[in-house]
């Protein structure tokens, strides 16, 4: 189920109404169990069994490692292969049988390409790395594992988050899961506005801008002016898609009495790499630096070399997360590099700018960098990348000259609808008619401009 | 994020509510404005369709859209095939339009034609909303707003019950679309309208040929619309089975048998199918792999119900010379060409008697 149809909307009611007539946390706890699973099964009933071997999985591991902490290395195995196991053969199994092949290809060897015809379950990396943090978590003896089955596979599958974020730790869940839930008014009237700013960024502003961003990035030989501007595009697409996703997720968990962590804050004003990894994806991002970047020495590593090799490591591996493909992969890669530029360059961690100008440069810099990124990012695969990059020309003709202002138009409309959101946000005594008058115009806003057949999140495929 | 006041969520609801109904109530009346435009346009052809045909009292009435207006002079057919004969085109039309006309002005006349004959282009029988917006939906409503075939194809032709709901309802949800038009409009064409040299259809042109489909990574494009040279929205209707029993053909076909007046549907030429043409460039897929399967289709259909079919695909006579605009004739030498060649493929079929007017004076006068 999406959040953008309308059965979601009938099924949020539902649940809301369900959950808050009964009060009883343990009857609560099984109703959000089986909306999870009707939720994550509603088109593809499968995929439920693949999100429950997981949670048995997992739990049993937890418990395991508590009953015998002599086989904790054990039973972090086992978590680590069956998890990673259904990650590799579901999303990176075709992805690496045709790169062997394509490689064979090059020696001269003829090899028949075994490949899966299995549809990727939606979803599958996030709840995975949720799963994960618990079993590493009480390996290193940072949790406590649960008693509870119930508890544990509402963690591992609580829709709102279930599909694409954000990646919640069990630290900050479970404790939720397992103490009575309270109506609170104020949290019901946070939740109201988030999922209506959700819904705005979703179908008013990605929905529309993604129409430019895929035509230009379906040209053979787009001129540089023209894919910057699909550059710029993609840069509002995916911000607004991946930040409604985690709006419309954390305002309906509100409605049920639950908080979710936040997920962006202000990503597009980063004035380094690191500081556009403490804004964009956070929870993903923690997850990288908690479980792979300090587990690979992190910046207890002195040399150069060493630095580069854990960065290189953790960023590529980042990268091939979002998807079985190469350029993903070249995206984590060219974030890895930035971020040993700029430590090099003494810019790194919380470093800040002495002046407004340094900070102008700093900011226009990392947006320029984080543009070339989106391309890497979206483009359809690396040799579309270097093909349309050889013999570029820098406008192009008239007719190109044309479409790409057109297309900027496009972009610079449905951008503005990304202004709504910002008196809501702002806890400004003042700002409140404004922001009342805000609410109004973006339910205005989403019945006048968002598209019939909404295109599904970007993050669904990872 | 912060905890709204109820007042604001209050607040809120008045502005969306208030918002809805005085833009809804804008948009209705800049939209039926453009709608009445049709009813105008429906009522004006109608009355003359009224007057001339009580007038000339029809043996062949020829239904269609600008293709039939510029391809066919009624004085040289009505010679040619000997039949009294009415042309009614309306210029955009399509299968709806075609279908209101023939049920509720044709064949609802006491004294009915013998012959009815369809012009059409390509798969336009079985897209039963293709045109039936803006001024057309005036059209179609001034003729036939409550017929229920309509009703059930265009006017419910919404994905689920509650957009139809709210398209019913909320007169704000139902103009979106041409809202949207407007503002993308005003936001791209027009802003650019104001650079030097630069006016709204050299932006519309070069925006078409940037992302025309040979300028499209081909690996990327397979099978999608860009691949098949053709909007995404045609592409399901080249499924002929998938379309037929819901759209206005079987009905038209229905209607004429139960009236007892025949029914020959004409594929109007292509510019795309001429040999010189084809000589120079490749057709695009869906007029290589889609048409060629639906017309088989469209064929075998049409054979069973025993419904004549004129196709005009590769003509031999017709050159590009013979063309105007587009897939219409020229008025000098593709319009004479064209109205003998149906004239002649009519008289092959059955239609009209040769030599009845040799005399095109006698002919004025019947």
């Amino acid at each position: 189920m999406i959040f953008t149809s309308y059965e979601y909307l009938i099924f949020i009611v539902l649940v809301f109404s369900l959950y808050w007539a009964v009060r009883d946390r343990l009857i609560q706890n099984v109703l959000i169990l089986v909306a999870s699973y009707l939720f994550y099964g509603w088109i593809h009933p499968w995929f439920c069994s693949l999100i429950a071997v997981s949670t048995v999985v997992d739990y049993f591991a937890g418990r395991g490692m508590r009953r015998n902490p002599g086989q904790k290395r054990v039973w972090l195995i086992v978590s680590l292969v069956v998890n990673l196991g259904m990650l590799g053969v579901f999303k990176y199994f075709n992805f690496f049988a045709d790169s062997i092949t394509a490689l064979a290809g090059e020696f001269g060897l003829a090899l028949d390409p075994v490949t899966t015809r299995i549809l990727l379950p939606v979803g599958i990396s996030f709840y995975t790395f949720q799963t994960l943090s618990y079993t590493i978590d009480i390996y290193q003896g940072k949790l406590e594992p649960r008693r509870s089955f119930l508890d544990f596979a509402v963690f591992v599958s609580f829709f709102p988050q279930l599909v694409a974020g954000p990646i919640e730790r069990a630290r900050h869940f479970l404790p939720q899961v397992e103490k009575a839930r309270v109506w609170c008014t104020d949290r019901f009237l946070q939740a109201v506005p988030l999922i209506i700013i959700g819904y705005l960024k979703k179908l008013v502003v990605a929905d529309n801008v993604a129409v430019v961003v895929d035509k230009i990035f379906m040209l053979e030989s787009p001129s540089f002016a023209l894919l910057a501007v699909g550059s710029l595009a993609f840069a509002v697409q995916i911000y607004a898609d991946f930040s409604a996703y985690t709006d419309i997720a954390r305002g309906s968990a509100k409605l049920i009495g639950f908080e979710l962590i936040e997920n962006f804050n202000s990503p597009y004003v980063a004035i380094s790499p690191s500081d556009f990894w403490r804004r964009w994806h956070i929870s993903f991002s923690t997850w990288i630096r908690d479980y792979l970047y300090i587990p690979m020495g992190g910046s207890r590593v002195k040399t150069k070399l060493g630095m580069l090799a854990v960065l290189l490591g953790s960023m590529g591996l980042s990268g091939l997360w979002h998807g079985a493909a190469w350029n993903f992969v070249a995206w984590g890669i060219y974030h890895a590099l930035l971020l040993f530029a700029w430590r090099l360059l003494g810019f790194s961690g919380h470093w800040k700018p002495t002046s407004r100008i340094s900070h102008a440069i700093a900011w226009s810099s990392m947006f320029s960098f984080t543009l070339i990124g989106w391309t890497i990012f979206r483009a359809s695969s690396l040799g579309w990348l270097l093909e349309t990059f050889n013999g570029m020309s820098l406008l192009g003709s008239r007719d190109t000259i044309l479409t790409t202002l057109y297309c900027l138009c496009t972009v610079g409309l449905y951008s503005l609808a990304m202004i709504l959101p910002w008196p809501i946000l702002r806890d400004s005594a003042r700002l409140r008619p404004v922001s009342a008058v805000s609410l109004g115009l973006s339910l205005v806003a989403i019945a006048l401009f968002a598209r019939e057949g909404s295109q599904d999140f970007i993050y669904f495929q990872f | 994020m912060r905890s709204f006041h109820p007042l604001e969520l209050v607040g809120a609801l008045v502005v969306f509510s208030l918002s809805s109904l005085y833009l809804g109530q804008k948009c209705d009346d800049y939209f039926v404005a453009r709608e009445a435009e049709g009813v105008e346009g429906a009522a004006v052809t109608t009355r003359r369709m009224s007057k001339s045909y009580e007038l000339s009292r029809p043996e062949l009435v020829v239904l269609g859209n600008s293709i039939l207006e510029a391809g066919v002079n009624r004085k040289q057919l009505r010679n040619t095939v000997g039949l009294r004969t009415f042309l009614a085109p309306v210029r955009g039309s399509a299968s709806a339009l075609w279908y209101a006309y023939l049920k509720y002005e044709v064949l609802a006349k006491e004294q009915k034609p013998k012959y009815v004959v369809i012009l059409f282009r390509d798969i336009l029988l079985t897209f039963p909303t293709y045109r039936t917006e803006w001024r057309y939906q005036g059209m179609i409503r001034a003729l036939a707003g409550d017929d229920p075939l309509m009703k059930e194809l265009v006017f419910s032709s919404s994905s689920d019950p509650i957009t139809q709901l709210l398209d019913d309802n909320w007169p704000l949800y139902r103009s979106r679309d041409q809202v949207r038009e407007v503002v993308e409009l005003t936001a791209r064409e027009k802003l650019l309208e104001n650079l030097p040299g630069v006016e709204r259809a050299d932006v519309v042109r070069a925006v078409g040929r940037t992302f025309s489909p040979k300028n499209f990574d081909q690996e990327l494009a397979t099978l999608e619309e860009e691949d098949a040279g053709i909007s995404k929205d045609f592409l399901p209707y080249f499924d002929f089975d998938a379309h037929v029993e819901d759209s206005f053909l079987p009905a038209m076909i229905d209607l004429c048998q139960e009236a007892g007046v025949e029914l020959i549907l004409v594929r109007a030429p292509a510019r795309r199918d001429l040999p010189e043409l084809l000589a120079q460039k490749e057709l695009p897929r869906y007029a290589r792999e889609l048409l060629p399967d639906y017309l088989a289709k469209l064929t075998a259909y049409l054979e069973q119900r025993e419904v004549t079919f004129i196709d005009f695909h590769g003509e031999p006579e017709l050159r590009d010379a013979h063309f105007g605009i587009g897939d219409h004739m020229n008025l000098e030498i593709g319009q004479p060409l064209f109205t003998g060649l149906l004239g002649e493929r009519l008289l092959e079929v059955g239609v009209g008697m040769r030599d009845r007017w040799s005399d095109p004076d006698k002919a004025d006068q019947e």
